[in-house]
This record gives structure tokens, sequence and C-alpha cells, in this order.
């Protein structure tokens, strides 16, 4: 079966190629001239080493006879490549602060390795990264081009706006970068970040050279037209390139977040679960996965992850959702750790009640979550007491949109006598008298069939679920 | 005002011509002094800073 091959909306930028999906694969198509040297690195053996590494997604090249009909009816397709499948697009923002971490040494080592084979990355963006698990992989092979000593380095400005700028607020402003990244596509500037930061950071060598510096020169000669001149009249070694990729690398490794530790953190050792009531939602939670064995799970207000790892002992994959950074980060730092871990759960930082908009041109370049498909699963576990009480979310509005993310799932109700949610009652001004347990599972029985249901030993309550059509 | 006509990536080429060795230092301190030269004269600014 052949379908109209979509273009991809947010790879419109770079008029060289491509990205389309047709019959749920993912094609690159290249329509430039010098296709060819791009050919010649995909074919070599550099490249086959980078796939191996798993630094950039496993790309073949398809012979004129492998080509989907709807792909050659494209105008001009000179090169067409076939990318593996990343399971869930996520952005920057979505990332917490080890990920953009690890996303901005990938970057680097990459444009050192092409440099060593006489390419260089044309742009350094985070959107040319994604996670697989979590592990970062280079997705754009389309920024891939042959190396001509003279020019600086494009991706310079960009490697500072999205991945160094972030990093350094977080670091000496100590505050999270998401809401930056979300607000801003283009990442921060320099002059913006130097506003901000304290003044002890602007003696640092990474800060003066890569903000303060930078700044300054932006200022004097952003209008200059002699200063154009004279930068392209002026032959950069490869070597200094080299050089400053280098010292970025490290700069971008010795960041450190510097957010005040949250509450949530601590929740795993802190909150009031006995070992009965938790032994027994452990269990209530792994015999549902275990009989349904969901392609993808979603974790709703994942945590440190222990459900979304008992979910990846079932599931093909979890995306496994979480509003406060600093757990996400943690999560995903402990999957990191653990070489014999599973690779098939995504961490990522998601407010549920305000979810990832659709953004950049025509609102489709960077996709809204609700445009990202859906899961086959969700687990939705001591997640609605707070998008009722601290969202202030009607149940019944949870209750659809739950339905909208899987077919089924499990939730947990936490009733108002529980301790979380005494605390999350507190000095509320409107009382919830709606949040109870009848009322609860009687707008349950509105958009699921309730399968198994289990009263924990603490007066939480876990239902399985499968929605009605 | 937001200046229109402008490269925001202008810093940091001539940031990576700066850090590039010995004549890209020449070429920065170059551009300043033309920079002083044409404020004390009042001349070149037209054509240096066309179209703000």
């Amino acid at each position: 079966m052949t379908e109209r091959p979509t273009a991809d909306p947010g790879s419109f930028r770079d008029p060289d190629n491509r990205v389309f999906t047709a019959d749920r694969q993912v094609f690159r198509v290249f329509n430039r001239r010098d296709a060819a040297d791009i050919e010649r690195l995909i074919r070599s053996e550099a490249f086959e080493d980078m796939v191996e590494l798993g630094m950039v997604v496993s790309t073949e090249v398809l012979e004129p006879a492998d080509i989907p009909g709807s792909i050659t009816s494209l105008p001009d397709p000179a090169l067409v490549v076939r990318h593996e499948r990343i399971p869930f697009i996520s952005y920057p923002y979505e990332w917490s602060f080890e990920m953009l971490k690890d996303a901005a040494a990938l970057t680097l080592d990459l444009a050192t390795r092409l440099l060593d084979h006489d390419y260089i990355l044309k742009d350094a963006t985070p959107y040319n990264v994604q996670f697989a698990g979590a592990r970062p992989v280079f997705i754009d092979v389309g920024s891939f081009e042959p190396y001509e000593e003279g020019p600086p380095w494009d991706g310079y400005n960009q490697f500072c706006r999205l991945f160094l700028n972030p990093l350094l607020y977080e670091r000496y402003v100590g505050q999270n970068f998401q809401h930056l990244l979300r607000s801003s596509l283009d990442g921060v500037d320099p002059g913006e970040l130097r506003a901000m930061l304290p003044l002890r950071s602007k003696w640092t060598k990474t800060v003066f050279t890569n903000v303060v510096l930078q700044d300054s020169l932006s200022r004097r000669f952003e209008a200059s037209a002699k200063a154009s001149s004279e930068v392209s009249g002026h032959v950069i070694k490869r070597g200094a390139i080299r050089r400053m990729i280098r010292g970025l690398r490290s700069s971008a490794a010795k960041q450190r977040s510097q957010v005040r530790r949250s509450s949530w953190s601590d929740y795993e050792s802190d909150n009031t679960y006995d070992q009965r009531s938790e032994d027994a939602k452990r269990e209530f939670v792994e015999s549902v996965l275990k009989r349904t064995q969901p392609g993808v799970v979603w974790d709703l207000g994942s945590n440190t992850g222990a459900y979304s790892l008992i979910a990846a002992r079932h599931a093909g994959y979890v995306v496994a959702f979480d509003r406060d950074p600093q757990v996400v980060d943690a999560f995903y730092t402990r999957l990191r750790a653990d070489p014999g871990g599973p690779t098939n759960v995504l961490p990522l930082v998601m407010d549920l009640v305000n979810p990832s908009p659709g953004q950049g041109w025509g609102h489709t370049e960077r996709k809204s979550l609700a445009d990202r498909g859906n899961a086959d699963f969700f687990l939705a576990l001591a997640l609605m007491h707070h998008m009722v009480i601290a969202g202030e979310v009607p149940i019944d509005s949870i209750l659809e949109w739950l339905a909208s993310v899987a077919p089924e799932g499990v939730i947990e109700f936490v009733p108002r006598e529980d301790p979380m949610a005494r605390r999350l009652l507190l000095r509320r001004s409107r009382s919830h008298g709606e949040y109870s347990a009848d009322g609860f599972a009687e707008a349950l029985g509105r958009y699921f069939t309730v399968g198994d249901r289990a009263e924990l030993p603490n007066g939480r309550i876990l239902y399985s679920v499968v929605r009605k059509v | 005002m937001i200046p229109l006509y402008v490269d925001p990536t202008a810093g940091g080429m001539l940031l990576q011509v700066l850090l590039g060795g010995v004549a890209g230092i020449a070429v920065v301190v170059r551009l300043f002094w033309y920079r002083i030269k044409t404020a004390l004269t009042g001349r070149g600014r037209s054509g240096d800073r066309e179209d703000r």
C-alpha cells in the first residue's frame, strides 16, 4: 500500500533536502547538485562507524528500484535515503539538563569526526538530535557538507544559543532552562543571557568568551558591512575550528545544574506509601501490563520512573512524562548510568496541565504533544489529585483526555483523606467537594469500562480500564 | 528600535576570527580602529552603517 508522502513540517528550512514520511517509514530526499558528496559520505566507512556507535540514525541509500513510487514523483529527487524511525519525537524544551548536555556533546563529537573526514556540520541545533530511549542520536544527515578551509564555523552562534546558553543559564541563574527554549525556538541570544548572568560568572573563561565577548562584538559590528567583508576575506585554519569545538565540548560538559533540589526529588523515599501498599501497587500494575503487552506506554506523571521501569519489561516503548525537570534529570541519569538497563524508556519534561503547544511556522514546525500520536496504554498513577486539586481541571475533562491518550490503562485514585491529597487541599480556596471516591467511580464509568479494581492498604484505589468507544 | 538589517551571527563570526590567531586579532583591531576613525572624522559612517 502506498500513500501520498507527507512532508515533515519541521524540515522546510533547508532547501537542499526534505524529510517525508510514507507508509510509516521516514525518507530524506536530497535534490541538490552535490547530493553526490552526501552519498559518498553515507557509503563511507566513517559514516558506518558513526551509525555503529549510535551517534547517527541508521540510514540507507535507496537504489532507484527500491524507492517508493510516491517519493519518485517528487520534483528532482537526486538521492533518497531511508532512516530508522525514532519511536517518539521530542524537543529540547522537553529535555532535562543532562539530556541537553548529552545532545551537545554528541553534536560536537560528530562535528569533530566529520572534520577528520573533510566534512562539517553546517548547523548545530538540538532539533537535529532525537532521543531513542535515553540515548541521543543525530538525525539530520542533511546537515553534513564537504568542508572547505576558510570561513568561520556556521554552527557556532547557533550552538551557543541553543545548547551552551541554556546550560549556562541553569548553572549561573539557578533556574530551569526549558521555558526559555519553549518560548524561543532560536534559543537564547548572548546579549539576553549576559543581562541575566551574575557578575561572578562573567570572569569564567566560558562565559567571558562565548557570552560577553561574543555579545560585545555583535553589538559593535552586527550592522557593519566592513566587518562582514573582513570576515569573508579572512582564512580560519581547520586547526582553529577544531580547537574551538574542543573548547565548547569541555565548556558544555563541565556545567552542572544549580537549580534548587525540588520536593519531588525525594518523593520515592519520602512519600506516604507503606511497604505493603507499595508492593500491592507494583503487583497490580505489573499484572495488567503483563497481560496487555502494549506497544507504546505513556507514564503520565512518572516521578522517579519506578513504574516506567516496570512497564519497560512488558511494553515496546515507554515515554515517561513528568513536569519536574529535576526529577526527569534524575531518572535520565539513572538510565544512562546503567549499561544493562532498559533501552526503551524515554524520560521527558512535560506539564500535562499545560503540554507542549504546536509552534513555529504554521504552528506545525514543532508539534504539540497531541499531534505526536497516541499511546497504546497509559499509566495515570497518583496523577488525578494533582490535576484536579492543584491543576483545577474537572475530573470529566481529565478522563476524557485520558481516553484520547490510549485505549487502556491504569488509573490510581487518591482519596481526599490521603495525607498527600490533604497537603494539596490545604490553603485552596475551592473545597473540591466533587472529589470523592464515589464521584470518581461514577465519572470513570462515563468514559471507561473498569476491569480490575484494587483498594490498597493505604486507602488508594487502582483501576485497570478500557475506554468505551 | 529593532534593527532589521543586521547579522545576528556577526559577533560569533568575529569571535572565531579573533580566536583564530594573530592575523585574526589584527583584523579585529583594524575594525575597532576604523570605528574610532570614522567616529572622529564623521566620514565613512554612511558606508558602514547603511540601512539602519
